[in-house]
């Protein structure tokens, strides 16, 4: 293909061809087949590069390899601790530790009032990797991983935009430690009738929330709302053990 | 057509394509152990599983991204079969490693083996882009690079210190270039069907 075939491929892209230019385009795509193949690539050859130097490509390649050392740190750090933990054993020692077994579990039967701050472990807040420049956003994620719900909540609550299903759950979790339930389960109930993937993320808060209220009854049937294969399945089904 | 075979799991490639961090930890939760316990396995170390895993999700973030990409299978097995058949590659290539094949007798089902065929067309195509674009001269990288990175055409202009004109020219024939060195690669005309 000459120079001049190029420049109209790249003239018909940017829609930079009068209405004329632009018939004959396109009678000549159906028409003449090298031309439409070179064009095929040529479009082609312009979507990968538009792709690889995206903004958003980067982004996620970012994003994506912070996660992926985050999993891979922890997971080496945690494994040199059992490492570490390898040492002589006397024999001994297995009584001390059976005992200490037993008494612990006798403990733990004991208590079987589970309540709302065995469960409060929440994942950290990660929406800021995606929309730089949100103050209120960025206030948020740095109150709510520090623990800091009441500040979140403020924080939330000057964000308008909440389409996002990420930052619905993270609102309603700091709202359920705030004790703001009402609010909470509106979010909630919004997720659970979605289709994202917090939809029995947030069933499993809802039934928290309830833990958290002492209203052991709707905890249960929420509880039982959480399907098999959702990720806080195992989670659920020991708590609700242990309420029944 | 193909809506009607969509799997469920479609949620992690939409979360990849969003970029949404929670579905990407999960991602590493739930599906990357058995990876890493895999390559570990296969003469291979944490790192190299580091890398292979990234490779393997960008690849299907690029394909999503770009082609769409609608999973007709779980993910799991969609996952793990992306990323076994790279390390086997990589272990290929550097065969001084030695290779102990592990489960290779498991059947695996039929729309797996089609979904890890299409990606792997889709990557070894992008991967063929890629290397022709680093042998474009110097002045067409820059010149495409910054035309995809700066919002206007006149931006970009004004950065290289060229006129408007130029450098709309200077793209598409660099685009062309790109695309006749694709072109006359061998890889290119086996991977054409």
């Amino acid at each position: 293909m000459n120079e001049e075939t190029y420049i109209r491929f790249e003239n018909y892209l940017a829609n930079e061809l009068s209405s004329e230019e632009k018939t004959l385009f396109e009678e000549q795509l159906q028409n003449d087949e090298q031309f439409n193949e070179s064009f095929t690539l040529y479009k082609e050859t312009t979507q990968f590069l538009e792709h690889k130097f995206s903004n958003e490509t980067l982004d996620f390649k970012e994003n994506l390899k912070s996660i992926s050392n985050q999993h891979f740190e922890t997971l080496s750090s945690s494994e040199t601790q059992e490492k570490g933990k390898v040492i002589a054993f006397k024999p001994w020692y297995y009584a001390v530790a059976a005992s200490v077994v037993v008494v612990m579990g006798m403990w733990f039967m004991m208590q079987n009032d589970p309540n709302y701050s065995d469960y409060n472990q929440h994942d950290t807040a990660l929406f800021m990797e995606r929309s730089v420049g949100d103050e209120n956003l960025k206030e948020a994620q740095e109150a709510f991983n520090a623990k800091d719900y009441k500040k979140a909540v403020a924080a939330f609550d000057k964000i308008t935009d909440f389409r996002d299903p990420e930052l619905q759950l993270f609102y309603a979790i700091s709202l359920i430690e705030t004790n703001n339930y009402t609010k909470a389960q509106l979010f909630l109930d919004q997720l659970r009738e979605g289709n994202s993937v917090y939809k029995h993320k947030a069933t499993w808060y809802l039934a928290l929330s309830y833990l958290k209220q002492d209203q052991k009854e709707e905890c249960k049937s929420t509880l039982k709302e959480i399907p098999a294969d959702a990720e806080d399945f195992d989670k659920a089904q020991e708590l609700l053990n242990d309420l029944e | 057509m193909a809506e009607k075979n969509l799997h469920p799991d479609q949620l992690y490639i939409d979360g990849l394509v969003q970029n949404n961090s929670t579905v990407i930890q999960a991602i590493y939760k739930k599906f990357v152990p058995k990876v890493k316990n895999y390559i570990r396995m296969n003469s291979g170390d944490d790192d190299e599983a580091q890398d292979v895993i990234q490779e393997v999700l960008i690849t299907i973030y690029n394909q999503a991204k770009t082609k769409g990409l609608q999973l007709s299978c779980p993910f799991d097995a969609y996952f793990f079969l992306l990323c076994k058949r790279r390390w086997l590659n990589e272990l290929k290539k550097t065969s001084n490693k030695e290779v102990t094949l592990q489960d290779e007798n498991v059947s695996i089902d039929e729309s797996v083996q089609e979904m890890t065929f299409q990606t792997e067309v889709f990557d070894e195509k992008q991967s063929l882009f890629d290397e022709m674009f680093q042998k474009l001269g110097e002045k067409c990288q820059e010149v495409l690079k910054l035309s995809f990175i700066t919002k206007t055409m006149e931006e970009v202009a004004a950065k290289l210190n060229v006129t408007y004109a130029y450098v709309r020219k200077k793209k598409s024939l660099c685009t062309g270039q790109l695309t006749e060195m694709i072109q006359q690669s061998n890889r290119y005309k086996s991977l054409k069907c």
